[in-house]
């Protein structure tokens, strides 16, 4: 592919993976909303059957605030989560925090390997890994190696998600434990495109794909 | 109006725990089951007269599950219950062997009317 095909290729992919985690996304908040929902109900059905003689005990009416106020945070939490993402298109190169970053879309992936019943480990720094880069693009990268990490895996295995900032330039590392599908030729060449957009170098073997990215220029 | 026993399945248990009670309230006998194995494994062992899938759930699919409950429990008419607008990610096609589909959140109301409906029909 020459330059032009591999940011169209980029750009079409790009689209595919918004698409991919703001779906995921609205189907746990849809969740959260329907919990809300019924709780608010099944508080309208206990007034109702207490004008009944059927009494409610405090317990009952703590139980059902608590069950909302979880929902309530839970909620919170994924739209603080998919707000982060959305900024992180705001500028095609910026200075961030990428420990933070892999953090926030490991969140946003949680649910996707939950379905698969794997358990995605990360193992990021405490401390900020502050690079200038593409912070969607990485994301956009990382996302597609556990994309291809999920299509192998079985129940019951680990992904593992970890950014290691001793060295030169900061590296991210995914392995699982069952390996990662083979990319496909035009697979292949969008994480090519991605990692020359990124400045970056790509190495993989049968249980990990490492990025690692040029590290901050002061 | 009979007293009906339905089995929910969904993996979010304060949604379908909640569901169970409200339904209760309403003369529907509910259950649930938070995976589809323990699902199949409650139809095996209790009759119920309907059963309403969650679509996604981690694990074995809804769309799984529905294809064994209708090799082993062909009487039983199952509702889908699915997050999108919808029946599944594809297609607005109800998939072969389900009675209808809800969206959710899933209105009470509906569910209930629903039920009734797909008990009478079968």
């Amino acid at each position: 592919m020459n330059d032009s095909n591999d940011n169209n290729a980029v750009h079409e992919q790009s689209l595919r993976f918004i698409g991919a985690l703001t779906a995921s996304f609205s189907h746990e908040l849809n969740n959260v909303v329907s919990i809300v929902d019924q709780n608010a109900g099944l508080l309208s059905d206990l007034i109702a059957g207490a004008r009944n003689g059927r009494p409610i005990t405090e317990e009952r009416l703590e139980k059902v605030a608590a069950a909302i106020q979880r929902q309530t945070e839970r909620g919170l939490g994924l739209i603080r989560r998919i707000n982060k993402f959305a900024h992180s298109t705001d500028d095609p190169r910026t200075r961030f925090d990428l420990g933070e970053t892999l953090g926030n879309l490991a969140s946003l992936c949680t649910r996707l390997c939950d379905m698969k019943k794997v358990a995605l480990v990360r193992e990021l720094p405490e401390s900020p890994v502050t690079i200038d880069n593409s912070p969607f693009l990485i994301q956009m990268l990382v996302f597609r190696m556990l994309t291809r990490a999920l299509a192998r895996v079985n129940a019951g295995d680990k992904i593992t998600l970890e950014l290691d900032a001793n060295g030169g330039g900061p590296a991210i590392l995914l392995q699982a434990t069952n390996g990662f599908a083979e990319p496909s030729e035009e697979e292949r060449s969008i994480e090519s495109a991605l990692a020359k957009l990124l400045n970056a170098q790509v190495e993989s073997d049968d249980r990990s794909n490492r990025i690692l990215l040029p590290a901050l220029v002061e | 109006m009979d007293i009906l026993k339905a089995l929910l399945v969904d993996d979010e248990e304060e949604l379908v725990s909640t569901l169970v009670e409200r339904l209760g309230y309403r003369g529907v006998i509910a259950q649930y089951a938070l995976t589809g194995p323990d699902a199949l494994d409650k139809l095996r062992t209790e009759k119920f007269d309907v059963v309403v899938l969650d679509l996604k759930m981690p694990g074995m699919s809804g769309l799984d599950v529905l294809t064994v409950i209708k090799r082993e429990f062909p009487a039983i008419p199952v509702l889908l219950i699915t997050g999108h607008g919808s029946p599944t990610d594809s297609s607005d096609v109800i998939p072969d062997g389900a009675y209808d589909f809800l969206p959710k959140p899933v209105s009470l109301e509906k569910l209930i009317e629903k039920i009734r409906e797909a008990v009478a029909a079968q």
